[in-house]
């Protein structure tokens, strides 16, 4: 059974961040990414990339695509060809990540490998990308920001690059994996959407004294995303 | 700054000069301050004693928070500084007359005086004001975009060092080169604990402390106080504000092992006059003199004997100061003086001072051990009580073991039973209380302590106890072991409020439409960590309850809609999923048909409901689930519980905050939606509990025929990201229908017309089925499922209570939710839920009365602002009960 | 309360992160007497000592858990899914 294609419409309405407007009000520059509405800068992406390397930088990410991988039997080694992520959540489910330029080929490997599944141990997908917002916190500062919210050791040998863990933050369940970029320490944030706007409040103030800023995606190009 | 410019800050209006690295305290004493407080009770003047932020003699207020102590709080340009506990001034305080009448309030005196309600509410303002210490800080104002006053931080660490003098650098030191992680806690601005105040000590301390500071393996929490070592070796620790830091904080630390390196701390002695100003700790005049180069006093005389009391009248003579004796304890008469220290009293003479230097008992700082587990135990060789049995994983390292202890005074001291001889200074608590409350039976240490408050003001017994456990000693003629110490609690040393519940981080959740509800005027009311629409103030001539008629009548009339977000959404997916909904709900869904919808209740083994909603059946394996708002979670981890062992193919997925789901509904509603999409959404072709998928507005929806408002409707489940877009598509198609947007206030008011229980609201912890009216939810017939044992009993046990309708027969008057159903004056039951229906035109609402009042027709007595007022029981529902409108 | 739970696949966690799901108990076939359903939903050990106890990670891997807890000390000695097929022991250094 596949659903990952369930809310892949070929039709012009545009996908709303739930933070849409919260980057607005912050003076985000919009533009358009793949039906998405986008803050492609705040200003200056070249000083917005140079504040994250010298101390941390927040940015929206809830854009990219997810999807809920679940088996009885799920091969906790799975894994995806190309920029997909295989977050493990638990026995049996896993968080699919990717750009969202390999979106639809990711979405035909878990198609293919569901249809594949044996008979006696289905897989099951489906994109959940508006179930979880998605925060990314680069910079040298993103770990003592970290400290401030969860419970997490946060130490290179207990979160490796590629590794997760998940937490709560003030009682709400997060994801936390960490995926760097070139040569700098960054971390995914998924929360529940409906969470979207609080965690970024809450984001930004942990971060206040490190003098975190917002960055966008012109930024995020600048840092070396794919 | 440049490292050796001076600056000042404020103390009462006039600029105080301050050189750096200077306390507070320090640099008014160097100006000349030297009454610092008022004490608690006799508002005695007191002045510096331990520089150590021990003792409650230079609690202040610093920039409007209360009670620093300023003795160890770095000096910052601008602060200010005012003084706390006086009336109206330090250095004049017309409640020092108080310890004039202190006969009038002896220990225990306002348990005794004030035994009548009355009397106790009228003076207890004043001894509030009088006894506080200190004004709380204003209200958290809200703070947007600014960091919070207040904030936490998580550490994992191998080790946690607590202490930063020779053993504490020491201890990390040796961790860091076993490879661990280390935390050192130091409750100072500088390392180095003692060593910073010794001179011949000061290379050793430079050496240490780089060493420290250059290891990157070891982190450094300065100003921080461990306050409680927790189980599995969680550390409570408060971080003051220091350079570069201004935020107060607390960190939580784990730790794999725990080392307390936290030394002795120094306890003064008992004798008449013992708290004067001028009398100081010799601990604290080492501080002053090799901390910040200030000399106490010109003319000392020096309480002690042995080693100690020589290397301090060396330090004071070498500092400029004469030593003018030096007096073993047991010779000490009194301090004299009014106010200040001007001699000390011994048998035979009386010498002039102006400063009394006391070498106080040396205390193991052994609370954290104690309140972790470990004991307590005497030593008369060392006269102090040393820890013992440590719990795994805890060590303890230097002074604090007390391997370098001996006694100040013979254990029991020798003291006069006096109203001047103060053992406990945050409190004002002198031997002649402790004799007094000794002699009224409190003849024990825990009790003693609770009576008196001795060791509970902020110093957390640093001062005291040890004095407070000789001088029970002696009263009682027991030895200091028998008599023994008080247990240990956190928080030790005192924790702001502020700083324990950190910054206001309350979890929000917003649903995709809260901009679009923002837009058209909302009121917001929270339902848990939700933000719902209250009703929307569209119009600002009308009042709330206009605007709601104005959303009730769209509805019942034209067509409204309502954002339903927050209702649980889960997929329930799998080959069994059929069975185990089977299992956990009370209904039959394995036989549920594609394509239709079915209410849904689940109940506990005892057969109390705890939650309901609609299952919907989108393809063979393929469940789509509502909840209540409240128990979304709930559910999701009972369904999980109860698919344990079963081997079940079956996948639960929460995936409410990733739709977004309104509610179209009134007799215009298939006209709003249909323009919207293909879907036929005719009488016959989409039914009553049907569902289906489809596209509406252009993007990917799931259709549930239902209708918790009593009109015909639609609940419409699209991803989130296109609900804004949804939302206003409905709107513009329900533009010549005059739609409205409807709050949760309406909501309530048309399915209360239609008797539509909310579970938890008008059910509880003890409500069934049968009793609650819905006994066809119920299948008992179906193979075993949760409750079904116990719902098979109930259903043949006759009910005690019933869940009801009522109409009230005086129009004009709507209970209270809440308010008691009475007869003949006695509560016979309770309403849930009572509003004034538009359509009724009274009152309706819904209650629990004894089961014999749940007769149709029967008449019942409502309590409405206190009066009871006659309302009718009714069965059926207010509006529609037939339900054709829903079929429509 | 600040004790650990060694989470199965999170590892050691705050006993915060989770829920507390009360005594490990046998459900009675369908069909027991009422004496058996009887204890089943309201009678508890509540023992001091050694308790067996379910446990949902929360705020973490969000799954079902045993914990085996001395409830004198409040120590989780071990947990493990009800599967039995991962555990891990707390490692105390205790016997």
């Amino acid at each position: 059974m596949t659903m990952s294609n369930s809310s892949a419409v070929q039709n012009p309405v545009r996908r709303r961040s739930p933070l849409a407007e919260t980057l607005e009000a912050l003076g985000a520059k919009l533009g358009d990414a793949h039906d998405w509405d986008v803050a492609l800068s705040f200003g200056s992406p070249n000083e917005e990339a140079e504040a994250v390397r010298q101390s941390v930088g927040l940015t929206d990410l809830s854009r990219i695509p997810k999807f809920d991988l679940r088996a009885r039997n799920l091969d906790p080694a799975f894994a995806l060809d190309g920029d997909a992520r295989v977050w493990r959540q638990r026995r049996g489910q896993s968080l699919v990540t990717c750009s969202p330029e390999s979106r639809a080929s990711v979405a035909a490997q878990l198609d293919h490998y569901a249809a594949s599944a044996a008979e006696s141990s289905p897989v099951y997908v489906s994109d959940v990308t508006p179930v979880y917002a998605a925060l990314l916190l680069a910079g040298p500062r993103g770990a003592a920001v970290i400290r401030k919210l969860a419970d997490l050791d946060l130490s290179g040998e207990a979160l490796p690059n590629l590794a997760c863990t998940q937490t709560g933050i003030h009682h709400v369940y997060a994801l936390v994996a960490r995926e760097d970029l070139p040569s700098l320490r960054a971390y995914l944030i998924f929360t529940g959407r409906e969470y979207a706007e609080w965690l970024w409040e809450t984001v930004m103030h942990a971060g206040h004294e490190f003098g975190m800023q917002p960055f966008g995606s012109q930024a995020h190009e600048i840092l070396g995303a794919s | 700054m440049r490292a050796n410019e001076r600056f000042s800050f404020f103390f009462k209006g006039k600029l105080i000069e301050a050189r750096p690295g200077d306390s507070i305290g320090a640099a008014m004493f160097r100006a000349g301050v030297r009454v610092f407080t008022r004490s608690f009770k006799h508002h005695r003047p007191r002045g510096l004693m331990c520089v150590a932020g021990n003792c409650p003699n230079c609690l202040m207020n610093v920039d409007g928070v209360p009670s620093v102590r300023v003795c160890t709080a770095p000096a910052r340009p601008n602060v200010r500084v005012t003084p706390q506990n006086v009336f109206p001034s330090l250095d004049f305080d017309v409640l020092a007359a108080s310890q004039k009448f202190d006969w009038l309030m002896p220990v225990g005196w306002y348990y005794k005086t004030f035994t009548s309600r009355g009397a106790w509410k009228r003076v207890e303002p004043w001894i509030r004001k009088a006894a506080g210490l200190g004004e709380p800080p204003p209200a958290m104002a809200e703070f947007a975009g600014e960091a919070p006053p207040y904030e936490h931080r998580y550490i994992h660490s191998d080790v946690a060092i607590i202490g930063g003098g020779p053993a504490g650098l020491s201890a990390a030191l040796d961790a860091s080169q076993q490879g661990l992680r280390a935390v050192l806690i130091d409750d100072q601005t500088q390392l180095g604990g003692h060593l910073r105040f010794t001179p011949s000590e000061a290379e050793r301390r430079d050496r240490l402390v780089e060493k420290v500071l250059a290891d990157e393996k070891i982190e450094v929490l300065s100003r921080s106080h461990c306050f409680g070592l927790y189980e599995d070796r969680l550390l409570g620790v408060v971080q003051l504000p220091c350079e570069g830091r201004e935020i107060e904080s607390v960190a939580h630390v784990r730790a794999e092992r725990v080392v307390i390196a936290t030394g002795v701390f120094e306890a003064p002695l008992l004798f008449e006059n013992n708290d004067l100003v001028g009398v100081m700790l010799s601990s604290g005049v080492e501080r002053l003199i090799g901390l910040y180069g200030i000399v106490p006093g010109s003319r000392t005389v020096i309480v002690g004997e042995g080693p100690r009391a020589e290397r301090i009248a060396a330090l004071l003579r070498d500092a400029g100061s004469e030593v003018a004796a030096t007096v073993r304890p047991d010779q000490v008469v009194s301090a004299s003086g009014s106010g200040r220290v001007n001699g000390l009293r011994t048998a035979d003479a009386r010498i002039a001072c102006d400063l009394i230097v006391v070498c106080g008992h040396r205390v193991p700082n052994a609370g954290l051990l104690h309140q972790a587990g470990a004991g307590l135990e005497w030593t008369d060789e060392k006269g102090a009580f040393l820890p013992t049995r440590l719990p795994p994983n805890v060590e303890a390292v230097g002074d604090v073991t007390g391997d370098d202890l001996s006694p100040a005074v013979a254990a029991p001291p020798a003291y006069p039973v006096s109203k001047r001889c103060y053992t406990c200074y945050c409190e004002d608590v002198t031997t002649a209380d402790l004799s007094a409350a000794i002699g009224e039976g409190f003849n024990e240490i825990e009790t003693l302590k609770r009576y008196t408050t001795v060791s509970m003001g902020p110093c957390q017994g640093r001062m005291c106890q040890i004095s407070a456990i000789g001088v029970c000693a002696n009263e009682t003629g027991r030895s200091m072991g028998e008599t023994g110490v008080t247990t240990s609690r956190p928080p030790n040393p005192s924790v702001s409020l502020g700083a324990l519940a950190g910054g206001a981080h309350t979890p929000v959740r917003r649903s995709p439409l809260h901009h679009e509800h923002e837009a058209l005027g909302v009121v917001w009311m929270n339902m848990g960590e939700w933000k719902r629409p209250r009703y929307y103030a569209s119009d600002p001539s009308l009042g709330e309850r206009e605007c709601i008629e104005r959303e009730y009548r769209a509805v019942r009339e034209r067509a409204g809609v309502v954002d339903v977000g927050p209702l649980g959404k889960i997929e329930v997916t799998g080959r069994d999923a059929g069975r185990l909904l089977d299992k956990v709900y009370t209904h039959r869904f394995g036989n549920l048909p594609i394509g239709r919808v079915r209410y849904a209740v689940i109940c506990d083994e005892t057969g109390t409901i705890l939650d309901d909603g609609t299952i919907s059946r989108l393809a063979d394996e393929h469940y789509f689930l509502t909840t209540t708002t409240g128990n979304l979670e709930f559910v999701v981890q009972w369904l999980e519980w109860w698919l344990i062992d079963t081997g079940w193919d079956v996948h639960i997925a929460n995936v409410t905050g990733g739709r977004s789901s309104i509610n179209v509904a009134g007799p215009k509603a298939r006209e709003v939606l249909s323009a919207l999409t293909d879907i036929d959404l005719g009488t016959d072709a989409f039914k009553y509990m049907a569902c289906r998928q489809g596209e509406v507005a252009g993007v990917p929806a799931i259709l549930l025929r239902i209708g918790f408002t009593g009109e015909m409707g639609w609940e419409v489940h699209v991803p989130a990201d296109y609900g804004a877009h949804v939302w206003k598509s409905v709107l513009e198609a329900g533009r010549p229908y005059d739609i409205r947007p409807f709050g949760v206030e309406t909501q309530r008011v048309l399915r209360l017309e239609k008797k539509h229980v909310i579970i938890g609201v008008d059910t509880d912890a003890l409500s069934n089925p049968y009793e609650a009216d819905m006994p066809w939810v119920t299948k008992l017939d179906k193979p075993d499922f949760i409750g079904k044992a116990s719902l098979e009993t109930l259903q043949s046990t006759p009910a005690g209570e019933r869940l009801i309708g009522f109409t009230m027969l005086d129009a004009g008057r709507i209970p209270e939710d809440g308010a008691s159903i009475v007869r003949d004056g006695e509560p016979v039951g309770r309403v849930t839920s009572a509003r004034y229906s538009f359509v009724n035109k009274t009152g309706v609402g819904l209650g629990w009365v004894k089961a014999e009042l749940a007769q149709e027709g029967q008449e019942i007595m409502v309590r409405v602002d206190g009066e009871p007022v006659r309302a009718r029981v009714q069965h059926a529902a207010f509006y529609d009960p037939a339900g054709d409108r829903l079929r429509m | 309360m600040s004790f650990r739970i060694p989470c199965p696949q999170c590892g050691e966690r705050s006993a915060y992160e989770f829920r507390f799901g009360g005594e490990v108990l046998t459900r009675p076939q369908a069909g027991a007497d009422d004496d058996a359903w009887y204890h089943y939903s309201f009678v508890r050990r509540n023992e001091m000592g050694i308790q067996t106890e379910w446990w949902y990670h929360r705020f973490g891997c969000r799954q079902w858990l045993q914990a085996v807890r001395d409830t004198r000390a409040n120590r989780v000695i071990r947990a493990y899914f009800p599967d039995g097929k991962e555990q891990t022991d707390l490692g105390t250094g205790e016997s």
